[in-house]
């Protein structure tokens, strides 16, 4: 009887220690959401993490608080690193090729600007909320890695400037001067609330600024580009003008007295009358050119101070009159970029007959 | 023998003695007045910096076209001044000038300008106070970018009849010397600079030009004393955008100068043989001119002064000296004639110039027209390209700082 009265006291108090651990697990799962209350019992202990880690999507909604406080610490170095090279770059890679190529350049500068932080903001996240230590956020990070880039990406088609809004928009996360970027990464989830519109206001000023910019660079340069043709113009006018004088001269006087010879031939016809126009047609400065070039006044030779031709252009001893003329002003011509056009110029002429 | 001896000491040979030792004085002192002609000048040498001269260091030089001072026409219109002469010679002597300075190897480039308001570190202006082919008078003036004034000078030379030969006058100017020595007083003027006044120069010049044509950038940069000269208060960053920008522009300008001195150039080649000519001929002519002129005022002087002497005489008591001032009367109503007749010529003379000059003025003046319409044109273009450039930067300074201030605002 004793016996069978201590099997039954066991079996009752097994039976409520069970009844007892059921209890906790139903009590447990109200905590979960709704959904999983319908769920087994059984399984139910070992499910839980798995439904903790599949509900942490919407819980992470609330989490993110603690990450964006965690994160921006330490996204601040790496943003405001990110940000403000990408500012320098901007003007720096729009002044150096100052005449033409900034406007394409500025503009492709701000996106690869920010797209080496968005590569470096990822992981300088990662670091930081590896460091802060916080069970959610570490398995997020590896997660969150693939999921966020495209908000950084996104973010970084914006611009550099949408730093500032967020500088302004987000005033209580304690980065001052570095938020910038910082922010970036971390309000990606944080975006969905009214801050998305401040961010998509700013990034659009900012843009609209650099484009203004933009287009007034290349409106700078094309306007400098006319000018220069305007330019060389004018120059190929005057110097062909004196160069047909000189030449008209150079016939009345040959005419007379004959082209006995040597030297006198192309190599007096100059615009200017400069010192060497006199007679030094005659060898000397003529280094190694052929001289059988120089019959019947063809200016086919550098003379002091004239730079040789470039190799592909003929010697010249077939050009009429405007195609010398055209020569002899890239000859004596000094600035290279002048010179080339002039040459590009003597082409097209050549290429025309 | 008693007789002549008698006839020697009549008054009336004692009046003609005195009349001959009178008209041996008047020729005398006319002869001695129609002496002077300049037959050599002192050439004066072009002084070179032989040292090196650091970059940093070179200043440019604008030569501003020379003034060609046609008030005197207003003031004188018999003078012997041509209106389209002296504008081609306002060209023709600023290309020489800045060709002197340009040789004496001490400057950086030395352009001919059309007018002062170039950014150019020293500025040269001068003013066409007497030219002819025998001599030549200029006014410069000259200043620097600081808005330092440096010197007025007044420079005059005098051409050799040699200048004139063919075999002399065919590399050198007639009035070379006055070119070097106006580029020799630059020049030492320029030595009294430091190198690091030479160096703010250029500063203040690249400063002023940027601010020229982008005030709003480069507003703080300068700052002017109470004489108004410039002096630099800060500089800006040797990479800042917009001073890229603007040097970009600056090159351009240089190219519209350089473009001006082709022209200048080409002109100065086209009237070079027909001002040359009439220089020698004026030359020949305006001697000859003075010559006639002097010696017409001479004689006529002369010859009223011995009218009145002989008039004088009339009133003598004594027969010899009334003789004596009869025969003075009758030389110096030969004189005055004589004075009369040069001054015709000195008449045709003046003639003779005016068609020279009318001569060379009706061959150069389509050049001179030419040269005006398409360096008027010309600078018309650069200046409202120069307008536009300006529009442009202001702009691109707004939408700078605009993104400064938003990036401050927000930090």
């Amino acid at each position: 009887m004793t016996g069978q009265f201590k099997t039954i006291t066991i079996a009752t108090l097994l039976s409520l220690s069970l009844a007892g651990c059921k209890q906790q697990t139903t009590q447990s799962q109200p905590n979960t959401p709704p959904p999983s209350s319908s769920s087994p019992s059984s399984s139910s202990s070992s499910n839980s993490p798995s439904s903790s880690s599949s509900s942490n999507n919407p819980s992470s909604s609330s989490s993110p608080s603690s990450p964006s406080s965690s994160s921006s610490p330490s996204s601040p170095s790496s943003s405001s690193s990110s940000n403000s090279p990408s500012n320098p770059s901007t003007p720096s890679s729009s002044n150096s090729p100052s005449s033409s190529g900034s406007p394409s350049s500025s503009n492709s500068s701000n996106p690869s600007g920010s797209s080496a932080p968005s590569g470096a903001l990822p992981s300088g996240s990662d670091n930081s909320t590896a460091d802060s230590g916080e069970q959610p956020s570490e398995p997020t990070p590896d997660s969150r890695e693939p999921g966020s880039e495209p908000g950084f990406d996104g973010e970084a088609d914006s611009g550099p400037g949408e730093s500032t809004l967020y500088d302004s928009y987000d005033p209580n996360s304690g980065t001052d001067s570095a938020p910038a970027g910082a922010n970036d990464g971390d309000e990606a989830g944080e975006a969905a609330t009214g801050g998305e519109l401040t961010m998509d206001d700013g990034p659009l000023t900012q843009g609209s600024a650099h484009d203004r910019q933009a287009s007034l660079e290349a409106e700078l340069a094309g306007s400098m580009g006319e000018y220069d043709d305007m330019i060389l113009r004018e120059r190929e006018y005057v110097l062909g003008r004196g160069t047909a004088k000189g030449a008209d001269e150079q016939l009345e006087e040959d005419t007379p007295a004959g082209r006995d010879g040597e030297g006198e031939g192309g190599g007096n016809i100059n615009p200017y009358g400069l010192p060497g126009r006199d007679g030094d047609g005659d060898g000397d400065e003529q280094g190694g050119e052929p001289s059988d070039n120089r019959n019947g006044g063809s200016p086919g030779i550098p003379g002091k101070g004239e730079l040789p031709p470039p190799a592909d252009i003929p010697d010249g001893s077939d050009d009429d009159v405007v195609a010398r003329q055209i020569r002899e002003a890239a000859l004596k011509e000094k600035d290279p970029k002048l010179r080339e056009k002039l040459w590009q110029e003597y082409r097209k002429y050549k290429n025309q007959e | 023998m008693n007789q002549l001896i008698a006839s020697l000491n009549s008054p009336i040979y004692t009046g003609l003695v005195n009349a001959k030792y009178i008209l041996l004085f008047a020729a005398l002192t006319l002869s001695a007045c129609s002496s002077h002609q300049v037959k050599t000048t002192a050439y004066v040498q072009l002084e070179q910096e032989t040292s090196e001269i650091p970059e940093a260091q070179l200043l440019d030089v604008g030569v501003v076209l020379l003034e060609p001072n046609l008030e005197q026409l207003d003031e004188d219109e018999d003078a012997l001044v041509f209106a389209e002469v002296r504008k081609a010679e306002s060209h023709f002597m600023a290309l020489h000038l800045s060709e002197a300075i340009q040789a004496s190897s001490a400057w950086g480039a030395v352009r001919v300008i059309p007018n002062n308001e170039s950014m150019i570190d020293v500025v040269l202006e001068g003013k066409i106070l007497h030219s002819e082919g025998e001599s030549l008078k200029l006014e410069i003036n000259v200043s620097d970018i600081s808005g330092r004034h440096w010197y007025n000078k007044e420079y005059q030379a005098v051409a050799s009849r040699y200048a004139y030969k063919r075999e002399t006058s065919r590399e050198a100017d007639p009035f070379q010397t006055i070119y070097n020595q106006i580029a020799n007083d630059l020049l030492n003027f320029r030595r009294q600079y430091s190198g690091q006044q030479l160096s703010q120069l250029r500063t203040i010049g690249e400063l002023r030009f940027a601010q020229n044509f982008s005030p709003e950038s480069f507003s703080g940069f300068l700052q002017q004393d109470k004489k108004g000269i410039y002096q630099i208060s800060r500089l800006p960053a040797d990479a800042d955008p917009m001073l890229q920008r603007v040097r970009s522009i600056r090159d351009r300008d240089h190219l519209f100068v350089d473009t001006l001195q082709d022209y200048y150039g080409a002109f100065v080649e086209e009237i070079d043989g027909p001002y040359k000519d009439w220089r020698k001929q004026t030359y020949r002519e305006v001697i000859a001119l003075r010559n006639i002129k002097r010696q017409s005022r001479n004689e006529t002087i002369a010859g009223i002064v011995a009218v009145l002497g002989g008039i004088a005489a009339q009133t003598s008591g004594n027969r010899a000296t009334r003789a004596s001032g009869a025969v003075a009367m009758g030389a110096g109503g030969y004189l005055l004639k004589e004075g009369f007749g040069k001054r015709a010529e000195a008449k045709l003379q003046e003639e003779t110039l005016r068609e020279l000059g009318d001569s060379l003025e009706a061959s150069i003046a389509p050049q001179v027209i030419e040269l005006e319409d398409r360096t008027v044109t010309l600078s018309g273009t650069v200046e409202q390209q120069y307008q536009q450039w300006r529009k442009i930067l202001r702009e691109l300074y707004q939408v700078e700082v605009g993104q400064v201030e938003v990036g401050n605002g927000a930090s």
